[in-house]
């Protein structure tokens, strides 16, 4: 294992989560991942994505979802992990400075 | 086997049209998504739900579940009637098993109506047809911060599944060791190629993620690369001054404390924090003014004389915004 975080290209993340390209550039489009570099050939996808990219397309299986409805509930998930990891931290922080 | 009654299941009768039964699904299945929900076993329910929709969403099944229904025995016990077309154990679906209910009663055409979509990229031969990619694995993976600062070896231990010739059998151990970088972050992912489930027929084996969990420090908080720690002082440190001795991951270092310094205040020590892939995160330590527990007679009398000298009001804010 290199130094360097793992990036995956467009075939990689496709093998990865066993989809065609065409969910994709969907995906992208809708901005639900972003990943980095300018055209599909250059773009490079950090493993993360790979979670990501599953979630939206169980929400959009399962609950027959459109893709922009799994962009806003793929933000509102982010928010709430963040929301909870801050709240989380700061309740320990808190505790820290209550504690004598 | 346990009969399921998918329509108690979602909560509809017996009759209920295909548009309700629509909506009964929508509804669970918001309720219960392993994604979105917090209550409690929601997976187990999802999977429950989204195999009585499979069911009862499509004519076919319906008609077929209804048949099997009248063989439901007292107790919840069920036996498929002899000669029914079912296929044995291992049904999938997505990502998940249904039940060994669903695969005794649906799991040959089943499995042969979705098998196109699924596997074999782009081979039609029947043995690839039925040839399937294992599924991914992901498992949490604790780390102590200090196991952040350089690459470090660690030994990991997980269930397989195991497939034999007569279907699913019980999962087996496996043990790998795995290096993880250094300056590794709470919820990374670390990706072994082929280390998950393996695959069916010709498929390969699926991936193993490990998540990076960072166990919470006793001493440190974690945000980013950046540490946390909170340095209890005494009220005549903060006053006068002084020079403190205090931990860092990387060993103990002195620390100026400024004349005058308050509770709360953060100073920043640079360097000291958690790696990152190419520097360093630093350390913020945050002051917090600690009053002795017992006052003896001398302190006592040491503090009246301060109390009477000096005009101090804390309460200043108070008074003004009353």
């Amino acid at each position: 294992m290199s130094d360097k975080p793992v990036k995956l290209n467009l075939s990689d993340i496709c093998l990865a989560v066993e989809l065609p390209e065409q969910v994709l550039l969907e995906l992208v489009s809708h901005d639900i991942i972003q990943p980095q570099g300018e055209r599909p050939s250059e773009w490079r996808f950090d493993v993360t994505m790979v979670t990501v990219v599953k979630r939206a397309v169980r929400l959009h299986r399962d609950l027959d979802l459109d893709w922009t409805a799994v962009a806003v509930i793929e933000e509102l998930l982010e928010q709430r992990e963040q929301l909870l990891a801050e709240n989380a931290a700061l309740r320990r922080r808190l505790h820290r400075f209550l504690e004598h | 086997m346990e009969f399921k009654d998918y329509y108690d299941i979602l909560g509809v009768q017996e009759d209920a049209d295909k548009k309700a039964i629509k909506t009964a699904y929508r509804r669970l299945a918001r309720k219960y998504h392993p994604d979105v929900s917090k209550e409690r076993d929601s997976e187990r329910r999802f999977k429950e739900v989204s195999e009585a929709y499979e069911v009862l969403g499509n004519d076919e099944r319906r008609a077929e579940y209804d048949q099997l229904r009248k063989y439901r025995g007292k107790g919840g016990e069920f036996e498929p009637p002899p000669g029914w077309q079912g296929a044995g154990g291992g049904a999938q679906y997505g990502e998940f098993d249904f039940s060994d209910f669903f695969a005794s009663a649906f799991g040959d055409h089943f499995r042969q109506s979705t098998a196109h979509g699924r596997s074999s990229r782009g081979s039609t031969s029947s043995e690839d047809l039925f040839s399937r990619r294992g599924q991914d694995i992901e498992i949490d993976m604790p780390i102590f911060l200090e196991e952040t600062l350089k690459d470090e070896a660690k030994t990991i231990q997980y269930q397989l599944p195991h497939y034999g010739e007569s279907g699913r059998l019980q999962d087996v151990k496996k043990t790998l060791k795995v290096k993880i970088p250094k300056g590794a972050v709470d919820g990374e992912l670390i990706r072994l190629q082929g280390q998950g489930a393996p695959g069916f027929g010709k498929g390969p084996a699926g991936d193993l993620y490990l998540r990076i969990k960072l166990v919470p420090h006793p001493l440190f908080d974690v945000a980013g690369h950046d540490l946390t720690i909170t340095m209890p002082v005494a009220p005549w440190e903060a006053a006068l001054g002084a020079t403190v001795n205090i931990p860092t991951l990387s060993g103990r270092i002195n620390l100026t404390v400024a004349p005058n310094s308050q509770t709360g205040q953060r100073l920043r020590v640079k360097g000291r924090g958690l790696p990152t892939k190419t520097d360093k995160g630093d350390l913020y330590v945050v002051l917090k003014v600690v009053m002795p527990k017992t006052a003896d007679a001398a302190s006592k009398s040491l503090w009246e004389q301060l109390a009477a000298k000096h005009a101090f009001d804390p309460r200043s804010e108070l008074e003004t915004n009353s």
